[in-house]
């Protein structure tokens, strides 16, 4: 430990937790305090400065660019925390089901994991998207099913460690139930870690979110979402550069605060790698 | 009050060596019978590694991973059973270590409403069953006792809280594999005095692991001595220790004796602390 760089650090966590619930105000209550319909197409005011009406000036079609990064907020970050959901639901299953039960279930759910281990998210992105249609649910499904596996191999490693523990034989020998043992002995186990990986993994997913609308394969335009901003703005990068800025620095802040917080947690459940990184 | 019998005969499990011709069974305990009753104690002695600990896990199908049951029935009042419908039915267990028997994230209550639920106590009766349990083994003076982690009781309180979750239970037999090793010796004659006192008022069958013959002299009614995986010679306490027929027998009493001739002025055997 580093007295030195310990309160800079908590700063930073800080700073990043601020941000974070920000974010995630914004995206839960955003509709409630946009300034304008981040819809309102108003070409009299295109390419609009940074005004006191238009806090962050106007894109293209005249729209708030404010409003609209308030609105994406709510459409990046709701999709991930989607995601998330569904990625700890079936990881927690899978995982938990493989760990409490192993021998040939084992076998069986982790071979299958593995075949969703090798599977790139852009490329089975790429592949529903060709199938089923661009959109945000294909989307969402794609980076599920190229994530849920990783937290279903890292649950059954925590299950399987946590199994070996003198109290969970107790609570076998004591006759309490496969599932009482899981819900009363492990889950507690698995729970804290696990939260620090997701808070950690926010960041990586809003990025697939908008990294595949980026690419026009998400959420389609008008809808405002800070990939699809960026993509519409491109076109005016070298005149009009902030309207790549805004949607940029969002995503940047985003991910830089979820990362920080999800560090944050993980040295908290892990006090050794914080010594091991002072090295 | 009726006696009940829990009789395990034929008990072997084994582990596995990997050899270039593949696995290889390897026998840790060979046909080992058990023969319990309520109201008796029943001293399982033998060598460290002669198998134990294995023969009580086999009991209840709770074996270690990397060895298994191959053979050996359990029957309960004559009744043939499966091992993993005793467990916290008909059979209770102390572990040996009570400082990592319990969840350090539950209290003692926690851990006593999984006890109850498998007795099918809920509610009001739950909680009387639970008080009466605590005072039974000495926790029911101390009010804080239910709402405790187990980081903050000791090593002598946690084990007094195991045995009353075993009594809590309601099960007629009791295991209990070396449960006095891990504490002090002012804590174990207190936690064998204990279990001596449950046995006669409760009429519960006991089933004790011991090194100790002090104590096997003290609680036991019949001893049953472990051999590399067998059960080498069964018997009244008192016979087993005025003619003991095996080798095996005959090596556990030497050192005994020897451990207690050569250190005269060294700590008192358990036996002689008592009143
Ligand atoms: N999980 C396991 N895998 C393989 N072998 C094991 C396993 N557990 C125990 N054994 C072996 O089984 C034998 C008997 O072990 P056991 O724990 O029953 O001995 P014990 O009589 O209880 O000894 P102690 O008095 O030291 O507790 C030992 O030789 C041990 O090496
Ligand atoms: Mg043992």
């Amino acid at each position: 430990m580093t007295p030195a760089g310990a309160p800079a650090r908590s700063r930073s966590v800080a700073i990043a937790g601020l941000l974070a619930a920000g974010f995630v105000l914004l995206a839960l209550l955003g509709s409630l305090v946009v300034p304008h319909d981040p819809l309102a197409v108003d070409l009299a005011h295109r390419f609009e400065a940074p005004t006191l009406a238009h806090l962050l000036g106007t894109d293209h079609l005249g729209r708030d660019i404010l409003s609209r990064l308030i609105a994406g907020a709510r459409t990046t970050l709701g999709s991930v925390l989607v995601v998330l959901a569904l990625v700890l639901a079936l990881g927690l299953s899978v995982g938990g089901l493989s760990g409490m039960l192993g021998g040939r279930i084992d076998a069986v759910l982790m071979r299958l994991c593995d075949v969703f281990l090798t599977v790139p998210t852009f490329v089975l992105a790429l592949f529903m998207i060709g199938a089923l249609g661009t959109g945000l649910v294909n989307v969402v499904a794609a980076i599920v099913l190229s994530h849920w596996a990783w937290y279903a191999r890292i649950v059954r490693g925590l299950v399987l460690e946590l199994k070996t523990r003198d109290y969970v034989l107790a609570a076998r020998i004591a006759g309490a139930p496969r599932l009482a043992i899981f819900v009363e002995h492990v889950l507690p186990g698995v729970v804290p870690p696990l939260a620090a990986l997701a808070t950690l993994d926010i960041g990586h997913m809003a990025l697939h979110v908008a990294g595949l609308s980026f690419l026009g394969l998400g959420v389609q335009p008008p809808t405002p979402e800070w990939g699809v901003m960026i993509n519409d703005a491109r076109a005016f990068f070298w005149t009009r550069p902030l309207l790549v800025i805004w949607p940029g620095l969002a995503i940047a802040l985003a991910v830089l605060a979820f990362n920080r917080l999800g560090d944050a947690l993980r040295d908290r459940l892990d006090p050794t790698l914080v010594a091991g990184r002072g090295l | 009050m009726t006696v009940r019998t829990l009789r395990a005969g034929g008990l072997a499990v084994e582990t596995w060596r990997a050899t270039r011709r593949g696995r290889e069974p390897v026998p840790l305990v060979r046909d080992a019978s058990l023969d319990l009753r309520t109201g008796e104690v029943l001293a399982l002695v033998g060598a460290s590694g002669s198998g134990k600990s294995l023969a009580c896990a086999a009991l209840l199908d709770t074996l270690p991973p990397g060895t298994r049951r191959t053979g050996g029935r359990i029957l309960l009042d004559g009744a043939e059973t499966e091992p993993a419908a005793l467990r916290g039915r008909a059979v209770a267990s102390v572990l040996q270590a009570p400082r990592t028997a319990f969840n350090p994230l539950r209290t003692i209550d926690d851990h006593a409403g999984e006890t109850l639920a498998v007795a099918g106590l809920r509610g009001g009766a739950g909680r009387a069953a639970m008080r009466e349990a605590l005072a039974a083994v000495g926790l029911g003076d101390d009010p804080r006792v239910p709402g405790l982690y187990p980081f903050q009781m000791s090593g002598g309180m946690l084990q007094r809280a195991m045995i009353a979750l075993a009594l809590l239970s309601r099960a007629p037999f009791l295991v209990a594999d070396e449960p006095t090793t891990d504490l002090d010796l002012v804590a174990q004659a207190r936690i064998l005095d204990l279990l001596a006192d449950l046995v006669r008022e409760r009429s519960l069958g006991l089933l004790i692991v011991t090194h100790d013959l002090g104590v096997v002299a003290r609680l036991a009614d019949r001893v049953a001595v472990m051999a590399e995986g067998r059960i080498v010679e069964t018997g009244a306490a008192k016979s087993i220790f005025a003619r003991p027929s095996e080798p095996a027998t005959q090596a556990l009493l030497a050192a005994h004796q020897a451990l207690h001739e050569v250190a005269p002025d060294g700590p008192p055997a358990v036996t002689d602390l008592l009143p």
